[in-house]
């Protein structure tokens, strides 16, 4: 039984680790492999600050809300190992700020401590008159990937290192499913025109005295155009780019004109420091996520195919849920290949 | 009277926050730092600067915690500012952890932190070894930079810092009208009081930048200060220890304490020990005395002991002392005692 998981991102990495880990020991020939153009660091995930932290509103979405926590959960628990610095998993607390009111999020209760700001705390903040504190994890994935291949690595799991052109290529070479993760470019294999790219633009920088992150909301302008500021293990993020349908990989001097003047005012302190790089990617943005089973035929042949890809700005956030839902997708084809071929007693 | 010079004796924390408000509050004074050492060896460069206040027992709270609301006042307003890192100030937020819920649950300086509560079942998880706990946002002082940035604003306002042992307040005398008594541990030597005493305090400062978040259990013994850049891991209470040495057992046993309450910090890096003595005493000692003998007269204000709350309480106390040194001035402009110098 041949697995191939296109795409070595944060979601095609966990989706291949939570595969093997559940099914290596029920299917003995078991073989999973992983086909990229793109490894660590240059994938998207790789440019990702790291925060766990889903969207304001679920949009009704509760599946993904789920899949968030699970994925929380699952981080949590792993906060105490001794994996979790190898990972780049830790604890961080810090602020969403507002310029008025908001209901509370659908994550208040998975992440810990979830408050309203208080008014001497918004007095930090000018120009924000409402706010919430909370303690979330940080999952830097320029450690995550490499532990994620690792463990890959140590399970026997092989990687391959090209660009899959059709998802025939893989599967008329005796690959049994395919797993999609793909996330930017999966309309490359499959037209979507409901994934579009929402370009974001960061820039790093040395301020290793900011101990906070900060996520300001604009309600106008969408999620992730208004500044905020993410301290990592080394590096501290500034960001605040959302450009829907903006395919340029490249920086643009305005928007890091934007990012860095209005980070520098919602943190004074900033100005003193030190800019190390500059990044742009694109966050695979879609209604909801795709992440389902899709029997691939073209003329005589014909794939088992699992979606998993469009976790936009959430990927990190929502990878682990997203990872067991795609592993128990691929449990139900087992389950109908068993069937299949094993023969059933004729009366 | 010409300009009135003060001397002010001791360079830590307290002695240079203090020179900085009489020179804030008295621009005609001169005035000069004189201390045996300066940062990166002073008690204060040892502490980790959090703002989180010790209990002094023969302090009324009132006014300690007047102390420490100007205190907090001053640093978020740096905090706030561009000068934030030079200073090495910053807000840090985290957890005080108790094994038994303590009798007081709200502490007198509840208010004054940022978002004060007590944490929830699902934070306390974290702490299997504790049932109760409290979360909040405070401030820290990292050292050396903050007290580097004291004495640049100090050599900015003209006032002059020396290296020079001090070992009677009398030697000064001839030289200055006012002496201001910021020797911490030094005062038990310096005049010759019984009621100070060394609490001895080891700690790591350990390189572990994934370390985001405070966290203290609430018997002062054990905590995980996250600085600019080390993680400061505490520590001893060691009463009338004058030893300054590292001890190795107690380096271990540190950082076995503050695994068992972080464990990701077992892969922290380049550990380096550090000993200092807290200059503890039931009060801090902040009240004028005039000094006599024969016949001459010596203005000494005395700010000293501020044991294991000196970051907390510090630009209070320096307000206090300073407003006492602008008595003193007045004083002696007013009296008709022989001109000095």
């Amino acid at each position: 039984m041949r697995v191939a998981i296109i795409g070595a991102g944060v979601i095609g990495l966990s989706t291949a680790l939570c595969i093997h880990e559940q099914y290596h020991s029920l299917v003995p020939s078991l073989e999973v492999e992983v086909y990229a153009d793109r490894y660590t660091p240059h994938t998207t995930s790789d440019g990702a600050a790291g925060l766990w932290q889903p969207y304001l509103s679920d949009h009704g979405n509760l599946q993904e809300t789920l899949w968030n926590k699970e994925t929380f959960d699952y981080l949590l628990g792993h906060l105490g190992s001794p994996a979790a610095k190898e990972m780049g998993l830790f604890l961080i607390s810090g602020y969403n700020l507002f310029t008025q009111p908001v209901p509370d999020p659908s994550w208040k209760n998975i992440v810990l401590g979830f408050r309203n700001l208080t008014p001497k705390e918004l007095e930090l903040f000018p120009g924000y008159s409402y706010g919430w504190f909370n303690t979330a994890l940080m999952l830097e994935c320029r450690s995550y990937l490499p532990w994620l291949t690792n463990r890959l690595t140590q399970r026997g799991v092989k990687f391959f290192h090209k660009k899959v052109e059709s998802f025939q290529e893989v599967s008329g070479d005796g690959v049994d499913v395919v797993i999609n993760c793909t996330g930017m470019r999966a309309g490359e294999l499959q037209p979507d025109p409901e994934l579009q790219p929402g370009r974001g633009q960061i820039i790093k920088v040395l301020a290793p005295w900011v101990k906070h992150f900060i996520i300001t909301h604009d309600i106008k302008s969408g999620i992730y155009n208004s500044p905020y500021v993410i301290p990592g293990s080394e590096f501290t993020v500034l960001g605040g780019i959302y450009q829907h349908g903006n395919w340029s990989e490249e920086n643009s001097a305005q928007d890091r004109k934007t990012i860095w003047e209005n980070c520098c005012s919602l943190l004074p302190a900033l100005q003193k420091a030190k800019i190390v790089q500059e990044w742009s990617g694109l966050r695979p943005a879609r209604p909801c996520v795709r992440l389902e089973r899709e029997t691939v035929r073209q003329g005589h042949f014909q794939a088992e195919v699992i979606h998993n890809y469009g976790h936009g700005g959430f990927g990190i956030t929502i990878h682990w849920g997203c990872a067991m839902a795609a592993a128990r997708l691929f449990g139900s084809i087992l389950q109908e290949k068993k069937l299949a071929s094993t023969p059933q007693p004729r009366l | 009277m010409a300009a009135p010079k003060v001397a002010v004796v001791g360079a830590g924390v307290i002695g240079l926050s203090t020179a900085l408000c009489i020179a804030e509050t008295c621009p005609g004074c001169s005035v000069t730092v004189l201390s045996d050492q300066f940062s990166p060896n002073t008690t204060s460069d040892v502490a980790a600067g959090m703002l989180i206040p010790h209990t002094y027992p023969g302090t009324p709270i009132h006014v300690q915690k007047q102390w420490f609301k100007e205190t907090f006042s001053y640093l978020f307003a740096i905090s706030n500012s561009a000068e934030a890192s030079e200073a090495g100030i910053h807000l840090v937020s985290g957890w005080q952890v108790f094994k038994n819920t303590p009798k007081e649950e709200l502490p007198f300086w509840s208010d004054v932190v940022l978002g004060f509560r007590p944490m929830s079942e699902a934070e306390l998880q974290k702490f299997p070894r504790h049932q109760f706990g409290q979360a909040f946002t405070t401030l820290k002082c990292d050292c050396p930079p903050y007290l580097l940035w004291l004495e640049k604003r100090l050599k900015a306002t003209g006032v002059q810092m020396s290296t020079r042992k001090v070992t009677d307040l009398w030697e000064l005398n001839s030289e200055y009208h006012v002496v201001v008594n910021c020797a911490g541990i030094g005062a038990c030597q310096l005049v010759g009081d019984e009621k100070i005493f060394p609490v001895r305090g080891q700690v790591l400062k350990v390189h572990a930048p994934w370390v985001k978040n405070f966290i203290r259990d609430g018997d002062g013994l054990t905590y995980i200060y996250p600085g600019v850049h080390r993680v400061t891991l505490g520590g001893t209470r060691e009463k009338e220890n004058w030893s300054l040495s590292p001890d190795p057992g107690t380096t271990k046993d540190i950082f076995d304490r503050c695994c068992s309450l972080e464990p990701s910090l077992r892969g922290a890096q380049d550990i380096k020990v550090k000993v200092g003595l807290r200059p503890s005493r039931q009060c801090v000692r902040l009240q004028k005395e005039v000094l006599s003998q024969g016949g001459v007269k010596l203005l000494v204000v005395h700010n000293y002991g501020h044991g294991a709350g000196g970051f907390s309480v510090h630009r209070g106390t320096a307000k206090e002392a300073a407003r006492l040194v602008g008595e003193c001035i007045a004083d002696l402009q007013g009296s008709s005692s022989r001109a000095k110098l």
